[in-house]
């Protein structure tokens, strides 16, 4: 055979390596300034959530900078995608982990993409903050540096589980979940607590997480007698199944998981969604007023996600400044959070380096909008 | 579990017929482009995407009147469509028409990815809304209401293959398409153009993967980076089903396709319906080599 | 000259492996290694897939869900029973290896692009059964916490360790396929990708032999999805589904089907490629697919395949077999070369003696070797009212014929008076829709080409079906190599078995040559002799068999008068030194009235005549089917 391919193709792929070798990042720590990655979906069909972490952050690390820094120093964010995989999270953490001028990490969307990168922070030793993740196991690993600021969605459900049946007084409850996770954690949470409530569940239909078609389940769903039904989804199934049952002609009062805010869910939805009811951990006025700022800045409302992301990098950039700037500084720092000021309202690390929450809010699609609204 | 009534029966039929429907478009204009080129066009779900997103750019300067917006769609799917199909027949089979069969294989898949990558760059990956004026609303079907555009859908997928099998029996073209679907060789020697009849072909398959891109925005409201892929899995099933080749047994492939998971979803389960439906197609092509409609392959070995 | 390029592949391959061995010590950037790593691992994959469709001609589109069983194997073992890594890689193997075996047989038979879909369905219900099953795989969640790879004496920890590991289990699984490739069972596998019709009516068992080939290759992608699981420690669904068989598919394409290095290079580079365009973003896989698109118009049979690349705009892509007196062997030739004893190299056609290494060949059996004469008295085939419809037309009617031992009978009648029908029909091509065949006492009514061709009645074609991209030696060989009966397993080992099996082949292929003239081409590529020679090629490859009886399709298509004498001639002596019968299909009669016995005509599917032939030709029934008109 020629052997000039195999030359040249050899020939190359030393280049190649010693090309990557040599390029490598592993620059000393500059002390001047602290670096945060932000990881997450930037690419794909989750690139709406990677773009509401890399905002917040970038929003955070504006103002904070903009007040003086951290004792001088300028935060510094940078962004990873790790288009949503569990091998790609776990390959991007091992190179934020090598970057040694990196000094905290936050995000990785899903519960199992932090799941798969987990114990690359753990042998790493860089503190992960997690903005949105919702599996209560994360949390409950026992791994000393990861901390959780977005709640966990046992708490989601179970307070819509309680406005459905005991606030409104519906009894007989459809659910369709998102056949992941996330899906299924909560639709055990929501069950649960319906069940507790005195509620009845009269469908329960799983999906897939890349269907499109809902046809079959929207014909059970005709035929179920439900007075209410309650999506365990992200915007895209939600806003999918939602219209496919109207257009269908299933008149029922319709309740989502929190995953669902988004600006693409109304955009999408238009008039299909209006009066779907959803929730949030209750806002503040800091919340208010990062998503004046945020207003003003992107001519969108924030999403939740921004919000998380914004208030890691508060919690980071406090921990820096109680402890100092190295990852295990940050990391006992980040541990002895109580009551901080952040956007989501005074944080505070549970001994799980959970964040915890005491209320939430409801939301209700109207004009277009997600606005605050009461049984 | 929903109690099997008439209406749902009914219900459940129309939208596996609408979904199967799509299906059978997708796989009648594969089986055409294999069966003229012999050829797997693996690109063929990515025809089927840009085109709707295509349509939906241009779909702001059609005008919102009823039935006659939808027609313009159907026409500029297919417009669109076949340019697409000539494009690449031109530009990716044709220099590739001596090399190894595995060759187009690759590079229909090196298309697939740069497409797919291409118009999620320039439009981004999220759903986009693909909303048409008609048709719009419920009609009673029996003790049922079904939407009215499921029925137009599966109405389009009987009638455009119906025109395509006039077309093919009827004109000098289409005869000449037959020919060199049954044999290039003496196609060419019968002084048949197969140059032309391929892209002939190409540009008529493809036009039926944008007709069904369009069909299937309008069926769930949304277009999106990543539909091809689907449609081309399905697609290719829904061709094997019916037999390789064979353009009946793909439109009918596709039918039966959509129906059998609307069914399956139904009544087994949603999160099952994949496997189910593999499986049954692995068992169906043990006992059936040849597809449902497919002439028997009369070696064995 | 030969063993010039041999020093320098040698030295090539040395130096690339040294330098795969070398580099991680030298670039201590962890992020590196685990690019590395992943690399290795990838080619892994690559060079399974490789197994199946470079050398086997499958398109084996489920092929990331033998990768997929293995990890999650691997996996569960290791967390409920807490295996270490050699238990787990091997149960890993043999779990996806049985599943292949299982799923292979019944799809097996299915050509082309059917099997392409029943694969595809296979891998697609892997990823659901591993996506759903919840109370296993922990669906959508994934299967975290799996222990790092564990050889007891060893651990792989860093990035680096489970580099070297992937290293090993590479070089494992390119020596796997190399042996089973080189050997008589690869031979048998390729041929049936070249041509499998032809490979069947040599008794090649085409199914038996995709089926091993198959399960070798699940079984590798077993042990590296194994070492994945043990690596990442984490398993979920996303790794095993279409898009990575797809990856493979262009791995396997781009860097040259059935060659030894083509997955490995395709593996690095479409691997590295995405990598390197991180930076690019959003249009880092448009990139990709360009490139990808870019490779396979310039050099269509693959970085490392055979042939010229497209420089320009008008030189074809087709691969134009070599002759191999030329210097550039080319490489299939040299991998299936007789025995070597060391990894042999692409473009080195080795004929490394075995004399030293084997004890003496017995007097072994050659071609030469008349099998057990038929019992006379008894017909060797009896067809008996034979009918074949095919959708409702009847192409064959109420046939009956015998053939005896040693005779030669001429089949003959216009076109379409279902000559090739019989013979389908009788060699196991094609099912009759009634009556029955008897061979050698034998009802070979239903059963199927290989088995009749072994039991040992061989057909050759019409349109010669050599394997075109095996030498002539080598498709002799594929033929002899039947009743070898090799294991895989003695394949694998080289056991003693195997070389004496080899030994014996080779001696039997060298006087097999010899007699028939062919031995000064042996090493040429079957398709670029002569038409005449190709024909005696494929009778010679039949023969080779030792069959009883040869049915013969045409054999003087195509040939002028000379051609057709020295034909006839030819087939005489066979006969004669081989105790052959011969059932001839001729339409040339010069042929037919010089060599058969006897003549049967048939016209519309049914005989019209029987007998001597300076009778049958005189036959009015004979003189209308022929001529049309009254006699």
């Amino acid at each position: 055979m020629s052997r000039r391919p195999l030359r040249w193709v050899s020939a190359l792929f030393v280049i190649a390596l010693l090309v990557a070798g040599c390029g490598s990042p592993g620059d000393a720590a500059d002390s001047d300034e602290i670096k945060i990655a932000v990881v997450g979906p930037m690419t794909g069909d989750a690139a709406q959530y990677g773009e509401d972490f890399t905002r917040g952050a970038q929003l955070a690390a504006e103002q904070i900078n903009a007040a003086g820094g951290v004792d001088g120093k300028q935060i510094t964010i940078v962004t990873f995608d790790d288009r949503n995989d569990t091998t790609e999270a776990a390959s991007v953490a091992q190179k934020i982990a090598t970057d040694s001028s990196i000094v905290a990490s936050m995000g990785h969307f899903t519960s199992s993409t932090v799941y798969a990168a987990m114990p690359i922070y753990k042998s790493n030793q860089l503190p992960l903050v997690v903005i949105s993740a919702s599996d209560p196991g994360i949390t409950e690993q026992g791994n000393e540096w990861v901390f959780r600021v977005s709640p966990t969605n046992n708490l989601g459900a179970e307070a819509m589980a309680d406005l459905i049946v005991n606030e409104l007084g519906l009894k007989k409850i459809a659910i369709f979940y998102l056949n992941t996770d996330f899906g299924k954690t909560e639709r055990e949470f929501f069950t649960a607590r319906v069940q507790a409530n005195g509620g009845e569940i009269v469908l329960d239909e799983p999906y897939q997480p890349d269907a499109k078609d809902f046809s079959s389940s929207i014909i059970k769903l005709k035929n179920a007698g439900a007075d209410a039904v309650y999506l365990s989804s992200y915007y895209n199934d939600a806003v999918l199944l939602i219209r496919q049952a109207k257009d269908a002609g299933v008149e029922t009062r319709w309740f989502t998981s929190a995953a669902v805010l988004s600006p693409q869910f109304t955009e999408i939805g238009g008039e299909a969604v209006e009066g779907v009811i959803t929730n949030r951990v209750s806002q503040g006025d800091s919340w208010d007023a990062v998503a004046e700022a945020y207003r003003a800045k992107y001519n969108d409302d924030p999403s939740p996600f921004v919000i998380y992301a914004y208030s890691a990098v508060q919690a980071v950039a406090e921990a820096a400044r109680s402890e100092g700037t190295s990852r295990e500084a940050i990391r006992d720092g980040l541990a002895k959070i109580q009551g901080l000021e952040t956007a989501l309202g005074p944080l505070t690390f549970d001994e799980n380096r959970q964040a915890v929450y005491e209320s939430f809010d409801y939301l209700e699609v109207r004009d277009g909008q997600f606005q605050l609204w009461q049984p | 579990m929903a109690a099997v009534t008439l209406p749902v029966l009914i219900d459940q039929l129309v939208s596996g017929l609408a979904i199967g429907g799509v299906y059978a478009l997708v796989a009648l204009g594969f089986a055409l482009i294999f069966g003229v080129l012999r050829a797997a066009q693996f690109a063929h779900g990515e025809v089927y995407m840009v085109v709707a997103f295509l349509v939906l750019a241009v779909l702001p300067w059609f005008p919102a009147l009823g039935a006659l917006q939808f027609l313009l769609v159907i026409v500029a799917a297919a417009v669109f469509g076949a340019i697409a199909g000539m494009l690449i027949e031109r530009g990716v089979f044709r220099p590739l028409a001596d090399a190894p069969h595995i060759a187009p294989i690759i590079s229909t898949i090196g298309l697939m990815i740069l497409l797919q990558n291409l118009v999620a760059y320039l439009k981004g990956s999220e759903l986009h809304r693909f909303a048409l004026a008609w048709p719009q609303g419920n009609v009673p079907v029996g003790p049922a209401s079904v939407p009215v555009l499921k029925l137009v859908i599966f109405g389009t997928a009987l009638v455009i293959p119906a025109l395509l099998q006039v077309a093919l029996a009827r004109t000098q073209l289409g005869r000449a398409i037959r020919a060199t679907a049954i044999d290039a060789e003496t196609a060419r020697l019968m002084g048949v153009n197969t140059a032309r009849t391929s892209l002939v072909a190409f540009a008529i398959g493809s036009a039926l993967a944008g007709i069904a891109g369009v069909l299937v925005g309008a069926l769930y409201g949304v277009v999106y980076s990543t539909m091809g892929v689907t449609a081309l899995v399905k697609g290719y099933a829904a061709t094997i089903i019916g037999g390789v080749g064979n353009l009946v047994g793909a439109v009918a492939g596709g039918l039966l396709l959509g129906i059998f998971e609307v069914f399956v979803a139904s009544y087994v389960s949603p999160r099952w319906t994949d496997a189910i439906v593999y499986t049954l197609l692995i068992v169906l092509l043990a006992l059936r080599p040849q597809g449902l409609v497919g002439r028997a392959i009369p070696e064995k070995l | 000259m030969r063993s010039g390029i041999y020093r320098t592949q040698h030295a090539l391959t040395a130096a690339v492996i040294a330098m795969a061995v070398i580099a991680p010590l030298v670039i201590a950037d962890a992020y590196i290694h685990r690019l590395m790593a992943t690399v290795v691992l990838a080619a892994v994959l690559a060079v399974s897939m490789n197994l199946v469709l470079g050398y086997g001609g499958l398109l084996a589109l489920g092929h990331a869900g033998f990768y997929g069983i293995g990890a999650y194997t691997a996996a569960l073992l290791s967390l409920h029973l807490g295996a270490p890594f050699l238990v787990t890689a091997l149960a890993a193997a043999a779990a996806a290896a049985l599943v292949a075996w299982l799923v292979a047989r019944p799809i097996l038979h299915l050509r082309g692009h059917y099997f392409a879909m029943a694969m595809l369905a296979i891998g697609e219900i892997v990823v659901q059964v591993a996506y759903n099953w919840d109370s296993v795989t922990r669906g959508a969640s994934g299967l975290p916490g799996i222990s790092q790879p564990d050889l007891i004496v060893w651990t792989a920890v860093t990035h680096r360790d489970n580099y070297y590991l992937a290293l090993v289990l590479l070089l494992v699984a390119m020596l796997a396929v190399r042996r089973f490739v080189a050997s008589p069972l690869g031979l048998g596998l390729i041929a049936a990708r070249d041509d499998d019709q032809g490979a069947a009516s040599v008794g090649i068992g085409v199914a038996q032999t995709r089926t091993l080939a198959l399960a070798l290759a699940a079984g590798i992608a077993g042990v590296a999805g194994a070492l994945y699981a043990h690596y990442i420690t984490f398993v979920s669904v996303e790794p095993f589904q279409l898009e990575q068989t797809i990856a493979l598919l262009a791995m396997v394409a781009v860097g040259g089907m059935g060659t030894t290095w083509g997955p490995v290079v395709g593996a690095a580079l479409l691997t590295l490629l995405p990598e390197v365009l991180r930076d690019f973003a959003e249009l880092r896989m448009v990139i990709y697919g360009a490139l990808l698109m870019l490779v396979v118009w310039l050099r269509p049979q693959g970085l490392l395949g055979r042939g010229p690349s497209r420089w320009g705009l008008k030189l074809p892509g087709r691969t134009r077999p070599e002759p191999s007196a030329a210097s550039d062997a080319p490489a299939l030739a040299s991998v299936v070369a007789a025995p070597v004893s060391g990894p042999a190299l692409d473009g080195a056609a080795t004929e490394a003696a075995t004399a030293t290494d084997v004890a003496p060949a017995r007097a072994a059996p050659t071609v030469l070797t008349v099998p057990e004469p038929a019992p006379t008295g008894v017909p060797l085939l009896r067809v008996e009212h034979l009918t074949k419809d095919f959708a409702g037309l009847r192409a064959v009617s109420d046939v009956s014929l015998e053939v005896a031992p040693g005779e030669i009978v001429g089949l003959i009648g216009p076109n379409g008076a279902g000559k090739s029908t019989i013979i389908n029909l009788i060699s196991g091509a094609h099912r009759p829709t009634s009556g029955r065949i008897w061979f050698n006492g034998q009802d070979i009514t239903n059963s199927e080409t290989s088995r009749v061709a072994r039991a040992g009645l061989v057909r050759t074609f019409q349109h010669i079906r050599l394997f075109r991209s095996l030498t002539v030696r080598q498709n002799v060989e594929a033929a002899y190599q039947v009743r070898l009966g090799l294991s895989l397993l003695s394949v694998m080992t080289r056991s003693r078995r195997y070389r004496e099996a080899m030994e014996e082949m080779r001696v039997a292929v060298d006087e097999a040559l010899a007699l028939f003239g062919l031995e000064g081409v042996q090493h040429q590529l079957a398709g670029t002799l002569s038409y005449g020679d190709q024909r005696r090629v494929e009778i010679v490859r039949a023969l080779v068999t030792q069959p009883r009886l040869l049915l013969l399709d045409e054999p003087a298509a195509g040939m002028n008068e000379a051609e057709s004498a020295e034909l006839a001639q030819f087939l005489r002596e066979i006969r004669q030194r081989h105790s052959l019968s011969i059932i001839l299909v001729e339409h040339h009669l010069d042929v037919v009235m010089e060599v058969c016995d006897r003549l049967i005509v048939l016209d519309h599917g049914t005989v019209i005549a029987s007998g001597r032939p300076d009778e049958v030709v005189r036959h009015p029934e004979v003189l209308r089917a022929y001529l049309g008109g009254s006699a």
